[in-house]
């Protein structure tokens, strides 16, 4: 598997001696390419400095840090339910999904568990948080490689989405909504039906997405074969979600790890496309959004009733100890490593965030590229800005 | 229990929640406050029975993984078994997932639990936790409860020995230990203490010079070749308290906590698997499919922060080691390119330090004094 780029350099090495000898007066000296901090590949501020051999991309370093906001730092000097708020913006676009495990770490601290409507109806945000996000990824790669109509799309239906949240949490992109021991309130009258109707928007918007750009031969060509990550390189990088399973791994939190939200009690798959490269990603993360909104469907159908909260006392202080919850985030595996002496607040919380890790690859996965391909791959390996710099 | 109401809105009286509420009363609110950990801990409404979920957040599955089928779905390395053949139409790929690359061969090397011994994936199925029979959930979390305190106490104790904590479900405990038992023979002395928590998590703390042996060991003979993160924790206690005023209503339950660290703030607590020094290094391998995790401490002196760098052995290591150098002064010996990660190439300090101040908290306490300025429409009311 390791082979594959291996190729690719060595085509990338031969086509670049080829030319040298046929028009040795173009030969180009080494020169840098500054990409960023505002650069609208990298949505946010990444600041990628490639150093370039004629078109070929010699090496690329990422430069962080434009946003970072030492959340680490704050959530020392926050009480428990004041953290959710700050974590929300850790990835903006799909919020709610951030909240949740660190919630689920101060649960199983506290040793209480939310009771089972919270749970499912965590999942359905969850799940919606998800589409949201990815929703805005599937249009935006469009975007990227220069088919602009896609993102319209993209805009336009992850509204139905985010009037959900909002009807259902209040906020469209920061919901707070999670609570230790279960949720803030229960769902208001109609959102069932609702919905369910916008989840049939989403599986329409899939179906565009996958008639616009997947039979698009520019598409193609531009993401199949670009920036190959073999599985065990992406494994010692941490590369996780939809950019893991896309090099063929097999492996989804949701299923495969034990946790309290409601994924065990539906019908659903992983989805894995062995190829690992940038069309693979894309194609992905499509049907992963296709496979949420059936998951919320299923979720929404078997709805328990019951309370939405877990007794719970008033001022929350966490038992001293340490508990580490990660989940499948629409990202890849976020994790809080929460270490607690019971006080009111954390002690120490370490935020394993996706992006980090999906984006520390880039100086492997860029040598040898030409330099539109780096558009490609950025896109494709699908990052928040948030989500790097925390 | 899953009567669906389409609304989302349950009837008050309906519901078989009945248990919880009866479970904590108000008069022990107060000594709820002074001691959480027994108030939270039965909070019967959460053991609402009948749902899987519930449950399962207390099965014993961490280290072995979820028995049966994971083995079928071990096929982490699909790409091998597609051989060269060219990518697959988007059509034909959608069938990949699952146990249909067949044969086990291709896939042990990359994320099973190798052959040595180890623990993480085939042997476990084998040793699929027998529920503890009936009322599972109460009798699981006062036995975590008791078992976590035990743990601290031992801990606290600061010897260094094993602590590995057996009260319920032995069979888990056979699975840790087996992995615990791998490390520990071939480590030897190096591996210091651990603590494993039932159904969730295992600790194993290491000398640093065995940091990245340590490292090799949990890829190698493990199976943990997925890198999830690297950092550092501060043992001290912030010498600023929390840069927080209690909130009104709680004086009495929270001054005399705060207080008290603030007096003694040398008084340094290690958390599981113990410490001995200020800073300790951390860090979380796993094996993917099977979802099985370590998470590695390793002691290090005051007097000289430094530790062998893992990039050699994960490259997502790197990121991640600057990270902790910059944020906590640790130097990674053998780190191709220790640079500041986040913050500007000037900066003094290592922010992350609990002695490093928190500036806008120190001019500025919380909460309050945000809100002095009347919100439009208020002042004028009175």
């Amino acid at each position: 598997m390791s082979a594959v780029p291996q190729n690719q350099q060595r085509a990338y090495v031969t086509g670049q001696a080829a030319d040298a000898r046929v028009n040795v007066e173009l030969e180009t000296d080494g020169m840098t390419l500054n990409i960023g901090p505002q650069h609208p590949a990298t949505h946010g501020t990444l600041r990628i400095i490639t150093r370039l051999d004629g078109e070929q991309v010699i090496s690329a370093e990422p430069v962080m840090g434009y946003m970072h906001r030492g959340y680490e730092k704050l959530v020392e000097v926050r009480t428990y339910p004041q953290v959710t708020t700050l974590i929300n913006r850790i990835d903006w676009l799909g919020s709610f999904a951030n909240e949740v495990p660190f919630i689920l770490a101060a649960e199983q601290l506290m040793e209480i568990e939310a009771p089972p409507r919270a749970q499912w109806i965590r999942t359905v945000l969850f799940e919606m948080s998800r589409i949201a996000n990815i929703t805005l990824f599937l249009g935006d790669m469009g975007v990227q490689l220069g088919a602009i109509t896609a993102v319209f799309y993209a805009f336009r239906d992850r509204e139905h989405v985010l009037n959900q949240i909002e009807a259902a949490t209040g906020g469209r992109f920061h919901p707070n909504y999670d609570r230790i021991g279960g949720l803030k309130e229960d769902l208001p009258k109609g959102w069932v039906a609702e919905t369910k109707s916008a989840m049939d928007k989403v599986r329409r918007f899939c179906d565009e997405m996958e008639t616009l750009l997947l039979g698009n031969e520019i598409f193609e060509t531009r993401a199949r074969g670009i920036g190959v990550i073999p599985p065990e390189i992406a494994l010692s990088y941490g590369l996780s979600g939809a950019n893991l399973r896309a090099s063929g791994v097999d492996w989804d939190l949701r299923r495969d790890s034990p946790n309290p939200l409601a994924w065990s009690e539906v019908d659903w798959k992983v989805w894995t496309h062995p190829d690992g490269d940038s069309f693979a990603r894309y194609w992905v993360r499509l049907q992963e959004t296709r496979e949420a909104a059936h998951i919320v469907d299923q979720l929404l159908d078997g709805l328990p009733s019951g309370p939405i909260m877990a007794k719970v006392p008033r001022i929350i202080k966490v038992p001293a100890g340490e508990a580490w919850v990660s989940t499948e985030n629409p990202l890849g595996e976020m994790g809080y490593y929460v270490v607690s002496k019971g006080d009111l607040g954390p002690f120490r919380v370490k935020i394993r965030t996706p992006s980090f890790n999906n984006i520390s690859i880039v100086p492997w996965v860029m040598k040898g590229v030409y330099v539109p391909d780096v558009i490609t791959i950025l896109a494709s390996l699908y990052f928040i800005l948030g989500d790097i710099d925390r | 229990m899953s009567s669906v109401d389409p609304d989302g809105r349950e009837e008050p009286d309906a519901e078989g929640q009945a248990p919880s509420a009866d479970d904590i009363d108000d008069p022990g609110l107060q000594s709820e406050i002074a001691n959480p950990a027994d108030s939270n801990q039965p909070t019967g409404s959460s053991a609402a029975p009948g749902e899987g979920t519930t449950a399962a957040d207390d099965e014993p599955v961490p280290a072995p993984g979820a028995p049966g089928e994971l083995s079928s779905d071990q096929t982490p390395s699909q790409g091998q078994e597609r051989g060269g053949s060219a990518s697959p139409a988007a059509d034909d790929v959608a069938q990949v997932p699952g146990g249909d690359a067949g044969s086990p061969d291709t896939t042990a090397p990359a994320a099973t639990a190798p052959a040595a011994g180890a623990p993480a994936s085939g042997t476990d199925s084998a040793v699929v936790p027998e529920q503890p029979p009936p009322t599972p959930t109460a009798a699981v979390r006062e036995g975590a409860a008791a078992e976590r305190s035990r743990a601290d106490k031992a801990a606290r104790a600061d010897e260094v020995a094993e602590v590995v904590d057996s009260a319920e479900t032995p069979e888990v405990d056979e699975a840790a230990g087996r992995l615990l038992d791998t490390l520990r023979s071939a480590l030897g002395d190096d591996l210091q203490q651990t603590h494993v928590a039932h159904g969730r998590e295992l600790w194993a703390r290491v000398s640093v010079d065995a940091w990245r042996r340590t490292a090799e060991v949990c890829r190698d003979e493990l199976g943990l070749t997925y890198f999830c993160f690297l950092s550092a924790i501060d043992w001290m206690p912030s010498p600023y308290g929390r840069s927080e005023e209690p909130a009104a209503g709680d004086e009495n339950a929270d001054d005399a906590e705060q207080g008290g660290d603030e007096e003694s703030p040398a008084a340094i607590e290690h958390g599981y698997a113990g410490g001995e020094t200020r800073f300790q290094l951390f860090a979380r391998l796993m094996a993917p499919v099977t979802s099985v995790g370590l998470i590695l401490k390793a002691d290090l002196p005051d007097d000289d922060l430094r530790a062998p760098s893992l990039v050699g052995v994960y490259a997502g290591a790197d990121w991640h080691e600057r990270e902790a150098w910059e944020m906590y002064g640790i130097t990674f010996d053998g780190h191709p390119n220790l640079i500041h990660l986040y913050l500007p190439g000037a900066f003094e300090g290592n922010p992350l330090r609990k002695d490093f101040p928190l500036l806008s908290r120190e001019v500025k306490p919380w909460p309050g004094l945000v809100d002095v300025e009347a919100m439009p429409g208020e002042g004028d009311g009175s």
